[in-house]
């Protein structure tokens, strides 16, 4: 499964809703896609222990990085980069999410392919130098895939 | 730190609440000389973002103060349009109405109460522990969470800053056949609740009371939170919602950037335990049942019980949705034009939230157009009461807690108001004409 997570309404946050709908067409057989949009973190932990099953998490995320450059995080990774004790009454986002489905038995292999934003100021559209970097993030995707796939065949 | 009682106590940063607040208390020799609950959130400028728009556009962005509360603020700041423009909505979209508010109260709820609170119960840290220390009963409250926001969904267009409701009427109506399947699932979720009941009954709530005044919605004819006048509970009396500022009469101190609000004493509560204890009589049975059981008595005058009160709370609003929901199954919905003419007027209109009471005032010009705006949301309320339960409880307990566990005390205090900090700070300096 490749879910899409994002934010339509905050520029570059919307970038793995754009991803994934940019790649979904060349999704290999098998490969279930879903956006997962206007979903709190408990929507999203839900999810994740209904499905029971291998999920690749594409979003827009802070690591520091580059502007359009993005990262592949595996399994502990990202629990490991989630904050532990900063929930608000606001809800739970994506950093908790994912741990807290893991706590609660969420034993399926998980990946989140985060992407650096420039910008997540209100607005509808990507930023120039996102626009710039899709199709070098769609060609990370297809190949995160690739070898994700790989791996879970072995 | 020292065993002879001269503590200097910095929470600088509390978790688990929205925003950001810091509790100070210094004592020495046992005797305490100062506590404070410092407010350092920017303002939030909402009501000068509205000037300028029209009365459909000003309910969607208000909605944007809060993410938890959206619901809320949308509807008392539609009840506020409306006021101003002497509208009076059908009976169906004040039904619908109040079955999106009760799904906000059992999202909201179910939120603070488990994944907030409760580690604060179970001695865990945060709610990423607990779910490896409980995993069925974390299990059992995102299954409740998620069945809310869908619930939300059904109604409002997305669970979160729903679309669907506007200026005298929906743009969209929910679709009955997801009515009837939330139902069904709601339906489902009451032996769910009856656990989570069951868990809450074993939690050690800590001894604390303190008798401050109780200010709430009442209804003659429900348990108030849609609609309703201020009730309190030193006078047993209520007033007009047009009355509010009657009623909060804010006033600045040096260390918050919230203003507070008093009434008839120096400071009142509001909120699931004020509710409680100005409304008990009309919860649904289950609910007083469920009270009976917590042993949470009205009127309670323990802070801590607000967490019990928001369980009782969600028995409530399960059941009323149930029977809601039924309701409008067997009326079926009418198509209805929502459609209103701008013009000049002033109303104000006020709805509970899960936090307590929340009042919006508008003022439109001849054009139609927003001229002023006042929200005044439940915490900015409650930051004056919870800084006089602190300044009673560090005194009376200090004989018997150490530095750590009045600490731990102060912390589990301020969270048990569920409070939404960064909501709180507005700064308003406008003139009604």
């Amino acid at each position: 499964m490749v879910a899409g997570v994002g934010n339509r309404f905050r520029s570059d946050d919307r970038v793995g809703l754009a991803l994934v709908e940019a790649w979904r067409g060349e999704a290999p057989a098998g490969v279930a896609v879903e956006l997962w949009e206007e979903q709190d973190g408990a929507s999203v932990a839900h999810r994740l222990l209904e499905l029971a099953r291998p999920v690749l998490i594409v979003d827009c995320a802070d690591f520091g990085g580059v502007g359009g450059s993005c990262r592949l995080l595996a399994g502990a990774a990202i629990v490991d980069a989630a904050p532990r004790n900063v929930v608000s009454t606001h809800g739970l986002g994506l950093a908790q999410a994912l741990p807290l489905a893991v706590a609660l038995g969420h034993e399926a292999p998980l990946w989140l392919l985060g992407v650096q934003p420039f910008d997540v100021t209100v607005g509808e559209a990507l930023s120039a130098g996102m626009r710039a970097a899709l199709p070098a993030l769609t060609a990370a995707l297809a190949a995160a895939v690739t070898t994700i796939l790989g791996e879970l065949e072995q | 730190m020292s065993d002879d009682k001269t503590y200097r106590i910095r929470l600088e940063h509390i978790t688990r609440v929205e925003g950001h607040g810091s509790i100070r208390i210094d004592t020495k020799k046992g005797a305490v000389e100062e506590v404070r609950l410092e407010i350092v959130e920017a303002n939030r400028f909402f009501e000068n973002f509205v000037k300028g728009m029209l009365p459909h556009e000003v309910v969607q962005t208000v909605s944007r103060i809060c993410g938890i509360c959206c619901v809320g603020h949308q509807l008392a700041g539609l009840k506020a349009v409306e006021a101003a423009l002497s509208l009076t909505v059908s009976d169906q979209t004040v039904r619908l109405r109040k079955l999106l508010n009760e799904s906000q109260f059992l999202q909201s709820h179910t939120l603070h109460l488990f994944f907030l609170a409760l580690p604060d119960f179970l001695g865990a840290p945060s709610i990423l522990p607990l779910a490896q220390q409980e995993p069925e009963l974390v299990k059992r409250a995102l299954s409740l969470k998620k069945l809310a926001n869908d619930y939300t969904t059904v109604f409002g267009g997305r669970a979160l800053h729903p679309m669907a409701t506007t200026v005298n009427g929906w743009r969209r109506l929910p679709d009955l056949a997801q009515v009837e399947a939330i139902h069904g699932r709601l339906e489902g979720a009451v032996a769910e609740v009856e656990q989570l009941l069951a868990v809450v009954k074993t939690l050690a709530v800590p001894a604390y009371e303190r008798d401050t005044e109780y200010v709430s919605l009442t209804h003659p004819g429900e348990y108030a939170l849609y609609d309703g006048e201020i009730k309190s509970s030193h006078t047993g009396a209520s007033v007009p919602v047009a009355d509010y500022r009657r009623v909060t009469n804010e006033f600045t101190v040096a260390h918050s950037t919230s203003k507070w609000s008093r009434w008839h004493r120096d400071s009142y509560l509001v909120g699931a335990l004020a509710r409680f204890n100005n409304n008990f009589s009309q919860l649904h049975p289950r609910a007083r049942e469920a009270a009976d059981e917590l042993g949470l008595k009205s009127p309670c005058f323990n802070p801590y019980h607000n967490n019990t009160a928001q369980m009782v709370e969600l028995i409530h609003c399960l059941y009323s949705s149930l029977a809601g929901l039924e309701d409008l199954l067997n009326r079926g919905l009418v198509e209805e034009e929502a459609v209103y003419t701008a013009a000049a007027g002033q109303g104000s209109g006020a709805t509970e939230v899960p936090r307590g009471i929340l009042f919006h005032e508008y003022g439109f010009g001849d054009d139609g157009r927003c001229l002023a705006a006042n929200a005044i949301i439940p915490t900015s309320q409650n930051i004056n009461n919870i800084e006089q339960d602190m300044k009673a409880f560090v005194p009376l307990m200090l004989p018997a807690m150490g530095q750590e566990e009045l600490a731990r005390h102060m912390e589990m205090l301020l969270r048990a108001y569920d409070p939404c900090i960064s909501c709180s700070v507005h700064m308003l300096d406008v003139r009604f004409v």
